[in-house]
Protein backbone atom coordinates (compact mmCIF):
# COMPACT_ATOMS: atom_id res chain seq x y z
CA UNK A 1 0.00 0.00 0.00
CA UNK A 2 3.08 2.53 0.79
CA UNK A 3 4.81 1.37 -2.31
CA UNK A 4 1.39 2.12 -4.50
CA UNK A 5 1.05 5.84 -2.54
CA UNK A 6 4.38 6.37 -3.34
CA UNK A 7 4.36 5.71 -7.15
CA UNK A 8 1.27 7.54 -7.18
CA UNK A 9 3.31 10.46 -5.78
CA UNK A 10 5.74 10.11 -8.12
CA UNK A 11 3.46 10.30 -11.31
CA UNK A 12 1.62 13.30 -9.84
CA UNK A 13 4.64 15.23 -9.10
CA UNK A 14 6.02 13.86 -12.81
CA UNK A 15 2.51 14.70 -14.11
CA UNK A 16 2.17 18.59 -12.66
CA UNK A 17 6.20 18.81 -13.87
CA UNK A 18 5.23 17.82 -17.51
CA UNK A 19 2.02 19.64 -17.67
CA UNK A 20 3.94 23.02 -16.11
CA UNK A 21 6.41 22.04 -19.10
CA UNK A 22 4.10 22.42 -21.76
CA UNK A 23 2.47 25.06 -20.59
CA UNK A 24 5.48 27.49 -20.41
CA UNK A 25 6.23 26.69 -24.07
CA UNK A 26 2.90 26.85 -25.20
CA UNK A 27 2.77 29.94 -23.42
CA UNK A 28 5.79 31.26 -24.68
CA UNK A 29 4.91 30.38 -28.42
CA UNK A 30 1.83 32.16 -27.53
CA UNK A 31 3.35 35.43 -26.57
CA UNK A 32 4.85 35.23 -29.52
CA UNK A 33 2.20 34.97 -31.91
CA UNK A 34 0.42 37.93 -30.39
CA UNK A 35 3.78 39.90 -30.81
CA UNK A 36 3.75 39.61 -33.92
CA UNK A 37 0.23 40.34 -34.35
CA UNK A 38 0.43 43.48 -32.46
CA UNK A 39 3.67 44.71 -34.31
CA UNK A 40 2.13 43.86 -37.25
CA UNK A 41 -0.78 46.11 -36.28
CA UNK A 42 1.11 49.01 -35.68
CA UNK A 43 2.79 49.11 -38.81
CA UNK A 44 -0.45 48.78 -40.56
CA UNK A 45 -1.61 52.01 -38.49
CA UNK A 46 1.72 53.78 -38.93
CA UNK A 47 1.97 52.79 -42.80
CA UNK A 48 -2.35 54.45 -42.99
CA UNK A 49 -1.17 57.24 -40.96
CA UNK A 50 1.84 57.95 -43.53
CA UNK A 51 1.06 59.47 -46.45
CA UNK A 52 2.36 62.33 -49.26
CA UNK A 53 1.34 64.15 -52.38
CA UNK A 54 3.13 65.85 -55.50
CA UNK A 55 1.75 69.54 -54.68
CA UNK A 56 4.14 71.17 -58.06
CA UNK A 57 1.90 72.16 -61.11
CA UNK A 58 2.19 68.96 -62.81
CA UNK A 59 1.83 70.49 -66.52
CA UNK A 60 4.74 72.84 -65.31
CA UNK A 61 7.84 71.03 -63.60
CA UNK A 62 10.67 72.86 -64.08
CA UNK A 63 13.75 70.61 -65.16
CA UNK A 64 16.88 71.86 -66.05
CA UNK A 65 19.17 69.37 -68.39
CA UNK A 66 22.50 70.95 -67.71
CA UNK A 67 22.38 70.93 -63.78
CA UNK A 68 20.33 67.32 -63.53
CA UNK A 69 17.54 68.84 -61.57
CA UNK A 70 14.28 68.23 -61.38
CA UNK A 71 12.34 69.97 -58.66
CA UNK A 72 9.29 69.16 -56.78
CA UNK A 73 7.12 69.69 -54.16
CA UNK A 74 5.74 66.98 -51.82
CA UNK A 75 2.91 68.14 -49.08
CA UNK A 76 2.67 65.67 -45.99
CA UNK A 77 -1.19 64.81 -46.35
CA UNK A 78 -0.60 62.45 -43.56
CA UNK A 79 -1.01 62.59 -39.40
CA UNK A 80 3.00 61.83 -38.59
CA UNK A 81 5.42 64.32 -39.41
CA UNK A 82 8.00 62.79 -42.27
CA UNK A 83 11.56 62.68 -42.49
CA UNK A 84 12.72 64.97 -45.32
CA UNK A 85 15.85 63.56 -45.72
CA UNK A 86 14.77 59.71 -46.37
CA UNK A 87 12.98 60.50 -49.46
CA UNK A 88 12.92 57.96 -52.63
CA UNK A 89 12.52 59.51 -56.31
CA UNK A 90 12.28 57.16 -58.82
CA UNK A 91 11.75 58.25 -62.45
CA UNK A 92 10.12 56.63 -65.79
CA UNK A 93 11.51 53.39 -63.52
CA UNK A 94 14.61 54.77 -63.11
CA UNK A 95 16.07 55.46 -59.50
CA UNK A 96 16.64 58.70 -59.27
CA UNK A 97 19.28 60.88 -56.65
CA UNK A 98 17.72 63.59 -54.40
CA UNK A 99 20.44 66.26 -54.20
CA UNK A 100 18.60 68.82 -51.88
CA UNK A 101 15.69 69.09 -49.91
CA UNK A 102 14.12 72.54 -48.18
CA UNK A 103 10.88 72.83 -46.00
CA UNK A 104 8.71 75.41 -47.52
CA UNK A 105 8.09 78.54 -45.09
CA UNK A 106 11.22 78.14 -42.69
CA UNK A 107 9.88 75.45 -40.84
CA UNK A 108 11.84 72.87 -39.35
CA UNK A 109 9.90 69.94 -39.35
CA UNK A 110 8.05 68.29 -42.37
CA UNK A 111 4.49 67.77 -40.06
CA UNK A 112 1.38 67.68 -41.62
CA UNK A 113 0.46 70.36 -44.56
CA UNK A 114 3.99 70.94 -44.67
CA UNK A 115 6.01 71.03 -48.08
CA UNK A 116 9.46 69.76 -49.18
CA UNK A 117 11.17 71.08 -51.69
CA UNK A 118 13.13 68.17 -53.42
CA UNK A 119 15.62 67.95 -56.02
CA UNK A 120 16.21 65.31 -57.90
CA UNK A 121 18.56 64.06 -60.64
CA UNK A 122 17.81 61.35 -62.66
CA UNK A 123 20.99 59.85 -64.12
CA UNK A 124 21.24 58.26 -67.16
CA UNK A 125 17.90 59.68 -68.58
CA UNK A 126 17.42 62.26 -71.77
CA UNK A 127 14.31 64.15 -70.72
CA UNK A 128 13.26 67.13 -72.63
CA UNK A 129 10.92 70.22 -72.31
CA UNK A 130 7.32 68.95 -72.98
CA UNK A 131 7.86 65.66 -72.27
CA UNK A 132 5.53 64.05 -69.53
CA UNK A 133 7.64 61.27 -67.49
CA UNK A 134 6.32 59.16 -64.32
CA UNK A 135 7.61 60.14 -61.29
CA UNK A 136 7.23 57.80 -58.03
CA UNK A 137 7.68 59.14 -54.79
CA UNK A 138 8.38 57.35 -51.57
CA UNK A 139 8.17 58.88 -48.22
CA UNK A 140 9.08 57.43 -44.80
CA UNK A 141 7.74 58.82 -41.30
CA UNK A 142 10.02 59.75 -38.23
CA UNK A 143 9.93 57.21 -35.91
CA UNK A 144 6.86 57.18 -34.05
CA UNK A 145 5.81 53.82 -31.12
CA UNK A 146 9.13 52.78 -32.28
CA UNK A 147 8.03 51.98 -35.94
CA UNK A 148 8.36 53.56 -38.98
CA UNK A 149 5.40 54.18 -41.92
CA UNK A 150 6.31 54.28 -45.40
CA UNK A 151 3.98 55.32 -48.54
CA UNK A 152 4.41 55.74 -52.14
CA UNK A 153 2.57 57.46 -54.74
CA UNK A 154 3.15 58.11 -59.07
CA UNK A 155 2.02 60.92 -60.84
CA UNK A 156 2.19 61.87 -64.78
CA UNK A 157 4.29 65.34 -64.63
CA UNK A 158 4.97 67.42 -67.90
CA UNK A 159 8.53 69.08 -68.19
CA UNK A 160 9.31 72.85 -68.82
CA UNK B 1 -4.07 8.96 -3.32
CA UNK B 2 -6.03 8.17 -6.76
CA UNK B 3 -8.43 10.71 -5.63
CA UNK B 4 -5.74 13.20 -5.40
CA UNK B 5 -4.35 13.02 -9.04
CA UNK B 6 -7.43 13.28 -10.07
CA UNK B 7 -8.10 16.33 -8.26
CA UNK B 8 -4.21 18.27 -9.45
CA UNK B 9 -5.00 16.80 -13.23
CA UNK B 10 -8.39 18.57 -13.15
CA UNK B 11 -7.01 21.85 -11.53
CA UNK B 12 -3.90 22.01 -14.08
CA UNK B 13 -6.30 21.33 -17.03
CA UNK B 14 -9.03 23.64 -15.73
CA UNK B 15 -5.93 26.19 -15.48
CA UNK B 16 -4.01 25.71 -18.72
CA UNK B 17 -8.27 26.01 -20.76
CA UNK B 18 -8.63 29.15 -18.54
CA UNK B 19 -4.61 30.41 -19.92
CA UNK B 20 -5.29 29.63 -23.56
CA UNK B 21 -8.76 30.95 -23.77
CA UNK B 22 -7.71 34.84 -22.55
CA UNK B 23 -5.06 34.35 -24.67
CA UNK B 24 -7.03 33.24 -27.47
CA UNK B 25 -9.31 36.36 -26.63
CA UNK B 26 -6.47 38.77 -26.46
CA UNK B 27 -5.12 38.03 -30.24
CA UNK B 28 -8.40 37.94 -31.66
CA UNK B 29 -8.58 41.44 -30.02
CA UNK B 30 -5.28 42.22 -31.78
CA UNK B 31 -6.52 40.85 -35.48
CA UNK B 32 -9.53 42.33 -34.71
CA UNK B 33 -8.25 45.89 -34.45
CA UNK B 34 -5.52 45.47 -37.17
CA UNK B 35 -8.12 44.50 -39.66
CA UNK B 36 -10.08 47.70 -38.51
CA UNK B 37 -7.15 50.02 -39.00
CA UNK B 38 -7.08 48.48 -42.96
CA UNK B 39 -10.30 49.31 -44.12
CA UNK B 40 -10.09 52.74 -42.25
CA UNK B 41 -11.13 54.91 -45.10
CA UNK B 42 -9.40 58.52 -45.12
CA UNK B 43 -11.68 61.88 -46.46
CA UNK B 44 -9.56 64.16 -48.54
CA UNK B 45 -11.27 67.29 -49.13
CA UNK B 46 -12.11 68.32 -52.81
CA UNK B 47 -11.09 71.71 -53.90
CA UNK B 48 -11.98 73.52 -56.56
CA UNK B 49 -10.89 76.60 -58.79
CA UNK B 50 -13.37 78.11 -60.45
CA UNK B 51 -11.92 81.13 -62.16
CA UNK B 52 -8.82 83.27 -61.53
CA UNK B 53 -7.69 87.08 -63.13
CA UNK B 54 -5.55 89.80 -62.25
CA UNK B 55 -5.58 93.11 -61.77
CA UNK B 56 -2.85 95.72 -61.04
CA UNK B 57 -0.96 92.56 -59.45
CA UNK B 58 -3.75 91.62 -57.03
CA UNK B 59 -5.01 87.78 -58.46
CA UNK B 60 -8.67 87.50 -57.73
CA UNK B 61 -9.75 84.05 -57.51
CA UNK B 62 -12.78 81.71 -57.17
CA UNK B 63 -12.79 78.85 -54.74
CA UNK B 64 -15.09 76.12 -53.91
CA UNK B 65 -14.63 73.26 -51.29
CA UNK B 66 -17.20 70.26 -53.34
CA UNK B 67 -16.16 67.79 -50.23
CA UNK B 68 -17.67 67.54 -47.16
CA UNK B 69 -14.68 68.44 -44.22
CA UNK B 70 -13.90 72.08 -44.08
CA UNK B 71 -10.46 73.10 -45.39
CA UNK B 72 -8.09 75.23 -43.81
CA UNK B 73 -5.88 77.93 -45.79
CA UNK B 74 -2.82 77.09 -43.78
CA UNK B 75 -3.04 73.39 -45.56
CA UNK B 76 -3.95 74.85 -48.88
CA UNK B 77 -0.68 76.21 -51.61
CA UNK B 78 -0.75 77.77 -54.96
CA UNK B 79 1.66 77.55 -57.49
CA UNK B 80 1.84 80.42 -60.24
CA UNK B 81 3.20 79.44 -63.36
CA UNK B 82 4.51 76.11 -62.05
CA UNK B 83 6.36 78.37 -59.53
CA UNK B 84 7.10 77.73 -55.78
CA UNK B 85 4.27 77.25 -53.88
CA UNK B 86 3.28 79.47 -51.55
CA UNK B 87 0.88 79.50 -48.37
CA UNK B 88 -2.71 80.57 -49.07
CA UNK B 89 -3.38 81.84 -45.30
CA UNK B 90 0.15 83.80 -46.09
CA UNK B 91 -1.49 86.18 -48.51
CA UNK B 92 -5.20 86.00 -47.12
CA UNK B 93 -5.71 86.36 -43.39
CA UNK B 94 -9.64 87.79 -43.48
CA UNK B 95 -11.17 83.73 -43.22
CA UNK B 96 -8.89 80.94 -42.14
CA UNK B 97 -11.11 77.90 -43.37
CA UNK B 98 -13.18 77.47 -46.58
CA UNK B 99 -16.18 75.71 -45.50
CA UNK B 100 -17.98 72.66 -47.44
CA UNK B 101 -20.03 73.74 -50.26
CA UNK B 102 -18.87 77.73 -49.86
CA UNK B 103 -17.74 79.61 -52.92
CA UNK B 104 -15.23 82.29 -51.71
CA UNK B 105 -13.70 85.16 -53.57
CA UNK B 106 -10.00 85.30 -52.54
CA UNK B 107 -7.78 88.38 -52.95
CA UNK B 108 -3.43 87.85 -53.32
CA UNK B 109 -1.14 90.59 -53.89
CA UNK B 110 2.23 91.32 -53.20
CA UNK B 111 3.39 87.66 -55.03
CA UNK B 112 5.36 89.58 -57.12
CA UNK B 113 4.06 88.13 -60.29
CA UNK B 114 2.62 89.98 -63.30
CA UNK B 115 0.62 88.77 -66.33
CA UNK B 116 0.42 85.17 -64.89
CA UNK B 117 -1.18 82.55 -66.96
CA UNK B 118 -1.83 79.82 -64.91
CA UNK B 119 -2.91 79.19 -61.23
CA UNK B 120 -2.86 75.73 -59.37
CA UNK B 121 -4.02 74.93 -56.11
CA UNK B 122 -3.30 71.84 -53.89
CA UNK B 123 -4.23 70.97 -50.60
CA UNK B 124 -4.27 67.81 -48.77
CA UNK B 125 -4.48 65.39 -51.66
CA UNK B 126 -6.69 67.60 -53.82
CA UNK B 127 -5.39 69.48 -56.94
CA UNK B 128 -7.36 72.22 -59.27
CA UNK B 129 -5.73 74.07 -62.06
CA UNK B 130 -7.09 76.97 -63.92
CA UNK B 131 -5.61 79.62 -66.14
CA UNK B 132 -6.10 83.36 -65.94
CA UNK B 133 -8.91 84.76 -68.01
Amino acid sequence: MADGGASELVMLVTGLIAAGMVASLLMSSWGGLAHSVDVAKLEVEVDSKTDADLISDPMLVSWNQSSCNLSLYVQNIGEISLDEDAIGVIINGTAATVNQTRILDNMTTWDEGEVVELNACPSGLNLVSGQEIYVTIIVQSILYNNVVGHNSFTEVIRLV
Amino acid sequence: MGGSVSIAALIVGTTLLGIFALASMSLNDSAKTASEVMEEVTTKPEVRLLNASEHNGTIHLNITNLGNNQVSYDDAWFSIDGNEPLRISDYHNSTTVLFSGEIYHLQISGTGFSNPSRIYVATMGSQSGVVFT
